[in-house]
């Protein structure tokens, strides 16, 4: 009978103790906030990593989901804040890069189509700046613009302003490639 | 060509790898060992001691339901990580699994503070459970119970944590005076919750109305915030309590700047009252039940108050009652009821912190409480809300006012009302007035 039942009620059930509907929810979810951990992260490693973080974390922050947001929303909100911890921790104990992804693998790699394209999407991503990087993972999920505003606590214009200012980005790259 | 976008999602749904097997299984288990610590505690402790057993049916009593309806409340002090940070500064580094951990420690914290402040509590004897059934039993022969529950099981109490299912955690929730968190993000989920079961003809569970998320579902006219650093304007006003004439209400509006082009979220928000050492006083927050008393140096637990987004605004209100004024409310340690005073004007601070934007410093504002002045419309109706709220719950703090005062109130301070939400929630007190006849 799980399956029928919405989201929304699956975490209002486990904000109340239901063990069962808690982890029905988050196997509901699992894959998609991984891969959304992956976008914002670019790296497999650290997006099981970061998952784990939101995993561990999910639990005690249930209370602070309320029936009002749709579920992802509100789950992704805890993914982007979790990824924010972790960057902070990086860049203050660590002097690992807080870029995406790992240009280290991706120019070791053997060279094919693949590789080159996650090269290219590596330099891409390099190139914009946290804030772009995160509505990017967000946008590219198919989020509206209203929706990332949401998660990321920012207004609607910011995130568009934010998306022109990455294809612009883009665009700008792919000159330059053209150019060469 | 096509767009920019999609040729970056396409290669970017090429790149990202399938989560892994192993680490999903073993994150997933992760997830739910640390659901099952949060809701598996205390329950079994509870039925432990006599003296326990003895006050939980006293409390849980019909009659003193009112007492006892902080649920909500509990499970906030586990759920909101701003509210545990608070009371265990971060020392280490934060992994999420140790987060979770120190909730258990914070919790135990509290209460051990509290256990140590009071240990000479005279044991006075409990009431029997039938004769406090049959009255509505002030505070003080709960916290006589207490007493006596105290001096009986300390250890059992201070290692008893309150858990979000039933009545069971109303003891902990008494004794711990939790930290309680209005969060700002809820705006209304309980005020639908309410106003579906009263269209059903029902008068919906306490434990479901949370009275700061009725009062926060109506805009209110405050001044607009300055723009200066401070990403909320802060409004505070003190003025007499309708329904006690013996105190007063505090009220503290937190208000987000409007949206703009430097929109700005305060997160992590705490607020809490320093009353000046002179006074005694007790406060309750308005829609929870434990007493704060300034005796019991339960002061410095902070309200947690989440985030306050851009032009938002979030509304706590204190019962304040002055002790050397009146000790009516229910004084844990007091014996002598005092002499009654004039309310003096100055009686402390109030005092807010919030993350600065590095999300790294905490930035603390202090607001002196001001003197007693008139309400005016916007805190009338949110008053009458609050009352709303309290009725339906069941408190018993209100005496005699009831939903015709309540209501008047409320009608007589819709103000503007745009939108009409102020006489739609005058039209549903009306229907809960009748539905609790």
């Amino acid at each position: 009978m799980r399956m029928t039942t919405t989201d929304e009620d699956l975490a209002e059930a486990a904000a109340n103790g239901d063990g069962p509907a808690f982890a029905a929810l988050l196997d509901r979810h699992y894959d998609r906030l991984f891969a959304f951990c992956f976008r914002l992260t670019g790296q497999q490693a650290e997006a099981e990593d970061l998952t784990q973080d939101i995993c561990a974390a999910l639990p005690a922050k249930l209370g602070s989901y309320q029936r009002r947001a749709k579920v992802t929303t509100w789950l992704y909100r805890v993914a982007v804040n979790a990824a924010h911890d972790r960057r902070r921790k990086r860049a203050t104990y660590a002097k690992a890069t807080t870029g995406w992804g790992d240009w280290e693998i991706a120019r070791q790699a053997e060279h094919s189509e693949t590789t080159e394209a996650l090269d290219w999407l590596t330099a891409a991503m390099n190139q914009l700046n946290e804030d772009l990087r995160d509505t990017l993972a967000l946008v590219l999920d198919d989020m509206t613009h209203a929706q990332a505003a949401e998660i990321l606590g920012v207004s609607e214009g910011t995130i568009s302003w934010r998306v022109s200012e990455a294809k612009k980005a883009l665009r700008a790259i792919k000159e330059k490639e053209a150019a060469q | 060509m096509t767009d920019d976008l999609d040729d970056l999602k396409s290669l970017m749904d090429q790149a990202t790898p399938r989560a892994d097997a192993t680490r999903r299984a073993d994150n997933i288990a992760l997830a739910r060992k640390n659901f099952d610590d949060i809701h598996a505690r205390a329950t079994p402790e509870m039925t432990g001691g006599t003296g326990l057993k003895r006050i939980w049916n006293i409390i849980t009593s019909k009659a003193a339901i009112g007492a006892t309806t902080a649920v909500f409340a509990c499970g906030f002090l586990f759920f909101t990580s701003g509210g545990q940070s608070l009371l265990i500064p971060h020392t280490s580094e934060p992994a999420f699994a140790k987060q979770v951990g120190s909730a258990d420690l914070a919790t135990e914290t509290a209460s051990i503070t509290m256990s140590e402040a009071n240990p000479p509590l005279p044991a006075t004897p409990a009431p029997e459970p039938s004769a406090i059934a049959r009255t509505v039993p002030p505070l003080s022969h709960v916290e006589g119970g207490i007493a006596e529950l105290m001096s009986d099981d300390t250890a059992t109490v201070a290692r008893t944590a309150p858990q979000f299912d039933g009545a069971s955690n109303t003891l902990a929730m008494v004794l711990e005076a939790p930290v309680m968190a209005p969060s700002i993000e809820d705006d209304g989920s309980s005020y639908a919750t309410i106003q579906s079961a009263l269209m059903n003809g029902q008068i919906p569970p306490a434990n479901t109305i949370r009275v700061d998320e009725l009062i926060n579902h109506f805009d209110y006219d405050y001044p607009a915030p300055k723009l200066d650093d401070v990403p909320f304007q802060t409004i505070v006003t003190r003025f007499p309590t309708p329904w006690n004439d013996d105190t007063e209400l505090l009220f503290i509006v937190l208000q987000g700047q409007r949206p703009g082009g430097n929109s700005v979220t305060a997160s992590n928000v705490t607020l809490q009252l320093d009353i000046d050492s002179d006074q005694e006083a007790e406060y309750r927050l308005i829609g929870y039940d434990a007493l704060k008393s300034r005796d019991a140096d339960l002061t410095n637990n902070p309200v947690d108050l989440g985030e306050v987004s851009s032009g938002r605004s979030s509304t706590v209100i204190y019962e304040i009652t002055l002790t050397n004024q009146m000790p009516e409310l229910g004084n844990l340690l007091r014996d002598d009821p005092g002499t009654t005073a004039e309310a003096p004007d100055e009686i402390g601070n109030i005092k807010i912190h919030y993350a600065a934007s590095d999300n790294r410093t905490s930035v603390p504002i202090e607001i002196s409480i001001p003197a007693v002045t008139s309400p005016n419309t916007e805190t009338n109706f949110a008053t009458a809300i609050a009352g709303f709220g309290q009725l339906l719950r069941g408190d018993s703090q209100l005496g005699d006012w009831g939903y015709d005062q309540a209501i008047a109130l409320a009608h007589d301070n819709r103000g503007t009302d745009n939108f009409g939400l102020r006489a739609e929630a005058v039209q549903l007190m009306r229907l809960a007035q009748s539905l609790s006849r």
